[in-house]
């Protein structure tokens, strides 16, 4: 399975129906790969990662993510297959406020359909190995602080084991220290479980430590 | 999950959410009281006339002569002759024949003069016995009360009263000469016999004679013992038949009469004719609360959009998370329904505390008595459908905003 790509694209038309649209030629990532996308924003890296996760269709061309032919699929088709297989990270706006901690976590493993037993030990492990005390569990999101919620949001990307993460600007809301410590864990639970990393970000400074870097403008083209 | 999603969102949006079911509740408090008072009146209305087949008086409007004999409203313009109530009481088609005898009055209440067919047309028709206290007059000079009467003038059994003539409130010529004695009170009825006295036919005809020629009778004369005290003639006289096939026969028998020209209704049917007078009363009411709820249904609609657009990053989430739009579409639809199902329900509970309570107000200060009519099986409809409608509704615009 490691052998197979994460990703297969060749020259797609992408954008959302009434916005920009772009085209990209071909971009292959093999699988445990980790990358950095670099973009400026308004360039449609939103855009960009939406289509990647199945919720945009692509107009033309060929879009293989995770052996999921995605270009023949509509976005209802896709949601299963996103919730197994995807680990989404945001900027911000990643937990719903009104629900615990505990329970946003568990959300994932609802639409996954995920049944394996003892997931709330699970979560709990991720949230220790994450360096959030047990008690955050039960408080709701909205009481957390931004660092801690988007570390809960790692927790979240990471419960149903997925194979590919697409992360975007995860650290543009966290001061210094606090988005190094972010990509350091985020890092090392990736590499541990041989995900597949995108993760896109106008600020080069993170890259550091990726496999590859990849610039955005590079890739795409506007139409 | 769906449930617990639902609930918790709610729980955190509950000053929207309170503003929604409070509109709900309004709206349905508006449309449910203007429709239970309506009714209410209609079926008080129908029930003063519950067991009388025809009400019978000298010829005028039927509405008059509905309203006079029924309603204590109004006066009659001319009289029948006692040999007109008595022919038709000892006709085989009539089971009950009750005299009326009108124009007297006690302290704002009137006075009827009548026999004990009365008070068993009372119990036949409230199902109940017709004295709550004491028992029908046996003398002339005696009265009983309606309930209303006796409660509000704070009178009971043995109290002697003076009956004035005409009636006002303050009449000038008050019957001084001879006091009547209270003797029996009537159980409620929820019809305008509540606020009135009645006395024996004898005992009317009495108070009109002079004080000289009252001061020749006995001290309490039996009823009927005295055939100066016959009054020969009465105000109306209600019917109730042995078998009801007859009545259009006894009807067109009356209103043909050659004996005396006399006028013979169907007090159901005169009850319709009112109405129907009346109806553009029904109308505006609707109209009024059917505003009021459509008010109340923008607001809420408004609200929710608002609402709607608030979430629309909520959603886009649970998308991201591997939701369908069907689960984000039942989850407003769920929340939606709640919230009108709430609303509903408060506005029926407030509706019956709040119609309890203005029903037993009205009732003490003005005797007026309605029941609590609704109509369980169009609100229990309107519980179910509404916010499934509503629900449906909001599920797809958001079904239409969440398109790509």
């Amino acid at each position: 399975m490691l052998n197979e790509p994460a990703l297969n694209i060749s020259d797609i038309e992408y954008g959302h129906k009434h916005g920009p649209r772009w085209r990209l030629p071909s971009w292959h990532i093999a699988a445990g790969q980790t990358i950095f996308m670099q973009a400026p924003s308004g360039t449609g890296k939103s855009t960009l990662l939406n289509v990647l996760a199945g919720l945009l269709p692509v107009s033309s061309g060929e879009l293989t993510v995770l052996q999921e032919p995605l270009h023949l699929r509509r976005s209802a088709q896709t949601a299963q297959w996103r919730a197994r297989q995807l680990g989404i990270i945001f900027q911000n706006l990643n937990l719903l406020d009104y629900l615990s901690c505990l329970d946003n976590i568990l959300l994932a493993t609802h639409f996954a359909k995920n049944r394996e037993p003892r997931l709330a030990d699970k979560a709990r492990e991720l949230m220790s190995r994450l360096n959030l005390p047990q008690q955050l569990l039960h408080k709701k999101a909205c009481e957390l602080s931004v660092g801690q919620r988007q570390r809960v949001a790692i927790a979240r990307a990471l419960i149903n084991n997925p194979r590919l993460i697409l992360a975007d600007e995860p650290t543009s809301a966290l001061d210094n220290d606090n988005s190094q410590d972010f990509l350091a864990l985020l890092f090392e639970l990736v590499r541990e479980r041989g995900c597949t990393l995108i993760l896109a970000s106008h600020d080069q400074g993170l890259g550091s430590a990726f496999d590859q870097h990849i610039s955005l403008h590079e890739l795409s083209q506007p139409l | 999950m769906m449930l617990r999603l639902a609930i918790k969102s709610l729980i955190s949006r509950r000053f929207s959410a309170l503003v929604c079911i409070s509109m709900v509740a309004l709206s349905a408090i508006a449309l449910l009281s203007v429709d239970t008072l309506y009714r209410g009146t209609q079926s008080a209305f129908g029930r003063s006339v519950q067991g009388i087949d025809l009400i019978v008086g000298a010829p005028t409007g039927d509405i008059n002569l509905l309203l006079f004999s029924a309603f204590q409203v109004g006066a009659p313009s001319r009289e029948l002759s006692m040999a007109t109530f008595t022919r038709w009481q000892q006709n085989p088609n009539i089971a009950r024949a009750v005299p009326l005898m009108l124009g007297d009055s006690h302290k704002g209440f009137r006075v009827i003069g009548t026999d004990a067919n009365m008070f068993e047309h009372i119990q036949a028709t409230t199902g109940h016995k017709a004295f709550a206290q004491g028992h029908a007059f046996k003398h002339v000079f005696e009265v009983t009360l309606g309930f209303e009467v006796a409660r509000k003038l704070d009178y009971h059994l043995g109290d002697e009263l003076i009956l004035s003539h005409g009636l006002g409130h303050h009449s000038f010529q008050q019957h001084k000469a001879r006091t009547f004695t209270v003797t029996g009170i009537l159980a409620a009825t929820g019809t305008p016999i509540d606020k009135t006295l009645q006395v024996s036919l004898d005992g009317i005809e009495a108070i009109h004679w002079p004080p000289a020629t009252l001061a020749t009778l006995a001290a309490q004369p039996n009823i009927g013992e005295n055939p100066a005290l016959k009054p020969d003639s009465l105000a109306a006289f209600y019917l109730t038949l042995s078998n009801k096939v007859r009545t259009f026969q006894v009807q067109r028998s009356i209103n043909q009469s050659e004996d005396e020209l006399a006028q013979a209704i169907l007090p159901g049917v005169a009850i319709t004719q009112l109405w129907s007078m009346l109806d553009w009363i029904e109308a505006a009411l609707l109209g009024l609360g059917s505003l009021a709820a459509l008010i109340a249904i923008i607001g809420v609609g408004s609200t929710l959009l608002t609402l709607l657009d608030k979430r629309m990053d909520e959603f886009q989430l649970l998308q991201t998370l591997g939701a369908k739009k069907r689960f984000i579409c039942t989850l407003l639809a769920v929340e939606t329904a709640t919230l009108v199902t709430l609303g509903m329900l408060a506005g029926v509970a407030l509706t019956v505390m709040l119609e309890r309570t203005l029903l037993g107000i009205a009732q003490n200060h003005w005797g007026l008595y309605w029941p609590l009519d609704i109509n369980w099986l169009w609100l229990g409809g309107a519980i179910l459908t509404l916010p499934l409608i509503s629900g449906l509704l909001l599920a797809g615009v958001g079904a239409w905003r969440l398109r790509n």
